[in-house]
């Protein structure tokens, strides 16, 4: 590498490249060396060059400086953003992984703009810099102009103009090329020369880097693949991020128990907590939890001890619970006595009454809770046309159907039945189409639902004689 | 002769048959590459350097054990909390994204704008925008919470089969504020690619000459060079501006696209933008007059440069307070009780001192920019963009807070308090500021020596147009001498 | 190289129309609209449509007006001297703002007949439309009487403004005395004030209070970015048709004309901008208060008024103007200029028209008369203004730098 000759050094003197690369000439001024491009160029000469420590207006028409195809480049490389940009938001958002922002269309163009915009930017701008190191010949880390001893090559940066002639012109002479640079108002010219060639890189070197590269893209792939792996765990945890926690885990072994489980079995005397204790609420739980109720309980059947099958007796609490938190009754036979089947088991069917007190307020209340929980979906008439179920529907949404409750299809059910189904929702090939409610309604109000509904049922195919005569005439 | 118009008490200062001269006291390319070289080159770092390094520095560190300590302990070290749950960080970011606009307004539009004045301030300018890009960048960063899962704000395949949420402003503003980091940087790069050539051909000590010379990347100079270089300033500058629009505008959308009174307003693009410019001079004036009274830079950036910087000071406050003003007018316009609610809280609620101090700082101490004598005093001018500073982070504080701690919902309102690290690390992002700033002052070249040598240049071969009511003589100004070159002398 | 002490322009450049052009535009157009007025008066619905299409042709004319005291005042504040020969053109059209007080008289008659126009006018001079509660709390700003005295204080600024510059200009071409550039330097920040609340607040008025309930801080901006454009592409337009004469050619390159298209592709992309901004966060608060403007716009036949709004005023523009070299050539510009006075129309048609509720699109012959009636009445002002000044101001200090003039 050519850098600035050091006085102290001797060896400089000694001519030891020979081959010629050009003439060099120092100018006083811009315009000196705007007129001296002019007189170059007139001359004949293609391949030379002005430097200056700024960029002199009216240079380029001087030299004969074509405009630059950068700006072309930065307009295709801004369309590429643009496209990358839309390509990358569909993909992601509404291809790979389609995800539903407050309702908004999933390419949602207003949307994407603000992301394009900057990526048009940030491709149009790496270009135009890239682009102008690239077609500037840029990183450079060597100058031949520098090997001229005459003329200070490094003050064109500072407050020097030069202009330099290169060898490779047809028919260059050097006194021409010197004659020529003089004539047009040099205050210095110099030859310079042309840097040796650099030594080639050592085969095993460039083996040697071949190797390492390809090595070293291993671990990213290998990590990729693993990444992408169907199994729950990836083997690389690059990121703790609560993967190992410092928790018991079922089956796991614990030291704290002499039996060595995790897992605990239930302690004597364990209550579930319900939300009802009344109306044999303990009763169940305790049938439920598979604790033996009272053995001196009375029994049902009237004569012998009525056992389900887990050989549990049956009570009369354990009925009304059944009934009261599940709608299920005991199927009776002609005699009134609980049915059997051949294998001996009971039935349970669902019920018809109702295991609470039918009262105005029971009405009033189930007409709050009806309105509060089922008119969403299936309207305040029960017609079906409650506001989720409308949008379900403009929306397209899968397995949305509109079910009316006021219609004959479940005023033909038991109470019992629509209990269930209030209780546990609506299962249809595989799939729960109206989601359980047992979470929310407590069973009591689930009955006062049921009894409300009878009433919206019964409204559906009403005569005006059925309408209490002091009501008619809010119809009018 | 050379002193003509540049006093702002000479009447001539507003002569309009000539174009004021911009390089002054008759500098030649070698001074004015001296001048601006010794703050890099010099052997002997000054005192003063030192001293505000150590404070700056210190600050730093606070900053990075105050972030160490956020991200071991949790974002409950901040004051954020209900219902301001996007407190300081979220106002120190917009902040600091703000400030960095004036910097590529002043490279990219003026350029464009083809106001020569700029030369004397772009590179100062440009740098300060990276280093605010720099200070604005980190809050994002810190204040997600999971730190260490950043990456999933990337597209980036991950095993989650996730993927970024490209309709929320907030990734939105990662994308810009990517953009404009890597833009700004790379504008003020290839600005500063002569201007290193220029410092690895005056270096003497082998360190700088390579370090000098890497970063130069072999510039010399030539006419083919400077052609290319000319094109991709100006395609830059052209994607610049653009840029620097969008980008606070998409800082603004962060609070745009919301349905909360005070912050869903279209008028918040434009506004934020102005409001930026605003904030982003200021900053530029609170580092420029002191440094160029300490370097000695004068004649670069003379009386005329400050007098321009405080004009658009002045247009860009009003800008804002026209902003302020329509927000106040529409909000009764509206006649929704949500809207109106929300600005008679910002004005008279329990903030109702934030915003006025935001009022008073922003609109009514920049109108003293009317006048001459402000526009062209140093000390003057050093206090009103403090106080523009102070100002705008009250605006962002004040647009944030206000609407969040009175919402729709009155079982939500409570009032905001923020916490020591808050302060901290507010104060420890000035620190980060000025110790990048105070390095960038030290080793990097100030101003853009190349570009204000092609302004000398132009004024001294086109004069200063003096038309019909020119000089006696008829003589163009000779404010700067052509180069002499001295007889190469042999090695 | 002292090369522009050489350059000036010797003698002033008079269009000269004389009285006959300009009278004959004026009457020409009070004709059209007068035709357009009875034809509207003989059909259902007709006076409606009528006065809707008035509007917004009278904010078409307004907004170039206003785009000249914008560009007057903004490059007086820079002191910029590029622009010292073309600013002429643009101060003439600024006060073209005294046709548009004059053609503001139907606009102010239907106003205070009743609610033919705008929505908010209720029964009575200080009464609500019946019934709506969002009107009546509106009702200090939304009535008749401070409507007109508004309208009176904007067209004061404007004509103020616009008059005080042409007049200084003018008498600085007798003396080239520069103490008038300087007071004229001096004014130009107050102007701007001045102008952006009385823009602001006019776009507000007679804009956006077609749609009383809707409301949109961005909206004066909206209409200024428009305006700009708009002005850009009428002051190019003129410039290229002027230049046909050999004193105007020399004194308006196409380094000028470069310059004017540069910065009209830059308000381009700020109109795109602020329209984009504005439209987007609309959709996205998705707040039905606010989306119903967009939705009367996307709804019946509209959305591909809004569709070809954006091809034709941002996308289809923003990729024509890019190229340097169209921007240099002077046939081009003048096309790209008409292209940009028909999509601003079009901006000020999709801002108006959508109110008349349950009508599509369907422009017809009213729009035509009106926009030919107005035009004709705004043109023959101008001229009638134009007088016997020169169009291009011979003594101002910047003429020799704006005559040297070469850009990038």
């Amino acid at each position: 590498m050519y850098g600035k000759p050091n006085p102290s050094d001797k060896a400089s003197d000694a001519p030891t490249p020979s081959v010629v690369g050009g003439v060099i000439a120092e100018f006083d001024s811009d315009v000196a060396l705007v007129a001296a491009a002019r007189s170059v160029k007139e001359a004949g000469y293609r391949t030379f060059d002005c430097f200056s420590p700024y960029p002199i207006h009216g240079i380029d028409p001087a030299m004969g400086v074509r405009p630059t195809i950068l700006p072309w480049l930065v307009l295709g490389a801004g369309f590429v953003g643009c496209v990358v940009a839309m390509a990358l938001q569909w993909y992601a958002n509404a291809f790979a992984y389609p995800l539903i922002v407050s309702g908004k269309p999933f390419f949602s163009v207003p949307a994407n703009i603000p992301v394009a915009f900057e990526l048009i930017v940030l491709f149009a701008a790496f270009t135009a810099f890239l682009g102008a190191l690239a077609l500037n010949d840029l990183p450079r880390f060597f100058c031949q102009f520098w090997s001229a001893k005459k003329v200070d090559f490094g003050r064109s940066t500072t407050d020097g103009f030069f202009l330099t002639v290169d060898a490779d012109n047809g028919g260059f002479q050097v006194d021409q090329a010197r004659q020529t640079l003089l004539e047009s108002g040099a205050a210095t010219v110099d030859v310079y020369f042309r840097p040796p060639p650099p030594p080639a890189i050592p085969s095993t070197l460039v083996w040697g880097g071949v190797i390492v590269a390809l090595l070293a893209l291993v671990p990213p792939l290998l990590t990729a693949k693993m990444q992408f792996r169907n199994k729950a765990h990836p083997y690389v945890h690059w990121v703790l991020d609560m993967d190992f926690q410092p928790k018991y885990e079922p089956q796991a072994y614990s030291p704290y128990f002499i039996d060595g489980q995790t897992s605990r079995p239930r302690p004597e005397g364990v209550v579930y907590r319900t939300r009802e204790r009344s109306q044999g609420g303990y009763a169940a739980t305790e049938m439920f939890a598979g604790y033996a109720p009272d053995p001196n309980a009375a029994p049902l059947g009237g004569g012998g001890i009525l056992r389900d099958e887990q050989g549990l007796p049956i009570t009369e609490e354990t009925v009304a619970a059944r009934h009261y938190l599940e709608g299920l009754i005991l199927a009776k036979n002609d005699a009134g006595l609980p049915k059997r089947d051949d294998a001996g088991r009971l039935e349970w069917i669902p019920a018809s009454s109702y295991p609470i007190a039918i009262t105005d307020e029971a009405m009033a209340r189930g007409q709050q809770r009806f309105e509060i929980y089922c008119s969403a979906c299936h309207g305040l008439s029960g017609d079906g046309k409650g506001p989720i179920t409308l949008r379900a529907l403009e929306l397209k949404a899968p397995l949305w159907s509109m079910r009316a409750v006021n219609d004959t299809y479940v005023s033909d059910q038991a109470a019992g039945q629509i209990f269930a189904t209030i209780t546990h929702g609506v299962v249809r090939g595989g799939m729960q189409i109206m989601p359980g409610y047992a979470s929310q309604i407590a069973p009591e109000d689930r009955w006062k639902i049921i009894l409300y509904l009878r009433a919206l049922q019964r409204s559906q195919n009403a005569t005006l004689d059925d309408v209490p005569p002091e009501r008619r005439s809010v119809l009018k | 002769m050379a002193s003509v118009a540049i006093c702002p008490d000479d009447p001539a200062y507003d002569d309009v048959t000539r174009r004021p001269p911009l390089v002054l006291g008759g500098q030649t390319l070698r001074s004015i590459t001296d001048k601006v070289c010794s703050i890099a080159e010099t052997p002997h770092t000054p005192l003063g350097w030192y001293i505000g390094f150590g404070v700056a520095s210190t600050f730093t560190g606070i900053l990075g054990a105050c972030i160490l300590y956020l991200f071991v302990t949790g974002v409950g070290v901040w004051g954020n909390n209900h219902p301001v749950y996007w407190g300081w960080p979220i106002v120190n970011f917009v902040f600091w994204v703000g400030i960095g606009h004036a910097g590529t307004l002043i490279s990219a539009i003026l350029f464009l704008l083809r106001q020569q004045w700029r030369t004397s301030i772009n590179r100062f300018a440009e740098a300060m925008t990276i280093f605010a890009v720099v200070c604005a960048g980190l809050f994002p960063g810190i204040h997600i919470g999971r730190v260490w899962v950043v990456y999933w704000l990337a597209p980036v395949p991950n095993y989650l089969a996730m993927w970024p949420n490209f309709r929320s402003p907030l990734l939105w503003d990662v994308f810009a504020i990517s953009t404009y980091a890597s833009v700004s940087l790379l504008f003020w790069y290839l600005g500063m690619v002569p201007d290193l050539a220029t410092l690895r051909d005056r270096a003497k000590s082998p360190l700088r000459k390579i370090v000098y010379g890497g970063a130069a990347l072999g510039w010399t100079g030539s006419a083919r060079e400077w052609h290319r270089y000319e094109r991709a300033y100006l395609l830059l500058a052209a994607l610049a501006t653009p840029l620097v629009l969008s980008v606070h505008s998409v800082v603004s959308f962060d609070f745009a696209v919301s349905q909360l009174p005070g912050w869903h307003t279209t008028v918040f693009p434009p506004y934020f933008v102005a409001g930026a410019i605003f904030s982003g001079f200021a900053m530029v004036l609170t580092l420029l007059v002191p440094a160029r009274a300490i370097f000695k830079l004068e004649n670069l950036v003379t009386i005329r440069h400050l007098d321009n910087m405080n004009k658009i000071l002045l247009a860009t406050s009003l800008m804002v307070g026209f902003a302020y003003v329509t927000e106040v007018f529409i909000s009764w316009y509206s006649a929704a009780p949500y809207e109106q609610a929300a600005f008679i809280n910002r004005y008279f609620g329990n903030y109702w001192w934030a915003t006025w101090l935001m009022v008073t700082c922003n609109v009514i101490i920049p109108q003293t920019m009317w006048f001459r004598w402000a526009r062209t005093t140093p000390w003057f001018m050093l206090i009103v963009a403090v106080c523009v500073n102070i100002g705008m982070w009250f605006e962002r504080f004040v647009i944030i807070v206000t609407s969040v701690t009175r919402d729709f919902l009155p079982s939500s309102w409570q009032n905001f308090y923020p916490t020591v690290i808050d302060y901290l690390m507010l104060a420890g992002s000035f620190g980060l500021f000025f110790t990048l700033f105070l390095l960038f002052v030290r080793l990097l070249p100030i101003i853009a020596m190349a570009e204000v040598k092609a302004v000398a240049a132009h004024q001294a071969a086109h004069g200063t147009h003096d038309t019909d009511a020119g000089a006696a003589d008829g003589r163009p100004n000779p404010t700067i001498d052509q180069p002499h070159v001295r007889q190469a002398e042999p090695i | 190289m002292a090369e522009h002490a050489d350059k000036s322009i010797p003698f002033p450049i008079r269009l000269k129309p004389g009285p006959l052009i300009p009278a004959a535009l004026v009457c020409g157009g009070a004709a059209a609209l007068v035709l357009a007025a009875v034809l509207a008066a003989a059909t259902q619905g007709g006076m409606k449509y009528f006065l809707h299409s008035y509007l917004l042709n009278f904010c078409f004319f307004l907004s170039i007006s206003l785009g000249a005291i914008f560009f007057v005042a903004v490059t007086y504040a820079c002191a910029a001297g590029w622009c010292a020969t073309v600013r002429r053109i643009a101060e003439i059209m600024a006060t073209g703002s005294a046709a548009m007080a004059v053609l503001s008289l139907p606009i102010i008659i239907a106003v205070f007949a009743g609610d033919i126009l705008y929505p908010w006018r209720g029964p009575g001079l200080f009464e609500a439309p019946a019934g709506d509660t969002i009107l009546a709390a509106k009702l200090p700003y939304l009535n008749a009487p401070f409507f007109v005295a508004r309208l009176a204080v904007y067209f004061a600024v404007w004509i103020g403004v616009s008059f005080y510059y042409y007049r200084q200009s003018v008498a600085q071409d007798e003396t080239g005395n520069p103490d008038y550039t300087r007071r004229m330097q001096r004014i130009s920040p107050i102007a701007l004030i001045l102008f952006a609340f009385t823009t602001a607040f006019a776009a507000f008025d007679l804009l956006m209070s077609l749609d009383p309930h809707w409301f949109s801080t961005m909206f004066g901006v909206y209409y200024f970015s428009g305006a700009v454009v708009g002005f850009l592409a009428a002051h190019c337009l003129a410039l290229v048709l002027l230049r046909r004469r050999d004193d105007v050619a020399e004194a308006v390159s196409l380094e000028h004309l470069h310059e004017l298209s540069k910065l009209m592709f830059a308000f381009v992309v700020f109109w795109g901008y602020i329209a984009f901004s504005q439209y987007m966060l609309i959709w996205y608060g998705n707040i039905p208060e606010e989306t119903i403007w967009y939705q009367a716009r996307q709804e019946g036949g509209w959305l591909g008024v809004s569709v070809l709004l954006l091809a034709a005023h941002l996308i289809v523009p923003f990729l024509g103007l890019m190229s340097r070299n169209v921007k240099r050539n002077a046939a081009l510009v003048a096309a790209w200029c008409v292209w940009l006075l028909a999509a601003h129309w079009l901006d000020m048609y999709y801002l108006v028209m959508p109110t008349l509720k349950g009508a599509g699109p369907a422009p017809g012959v009213l729009d035509l008369l009106c926009l030919l009636g107005i035009g004709g009445v705004y043109l023959g002002g101008v001229a009638l203004l134009a007088g016997e000044n020169s169009l291009v101001a011979i003594h101002d200090p910047r003429t020799a730098e704006s005559l040297a003039f070469h850009t990038h």
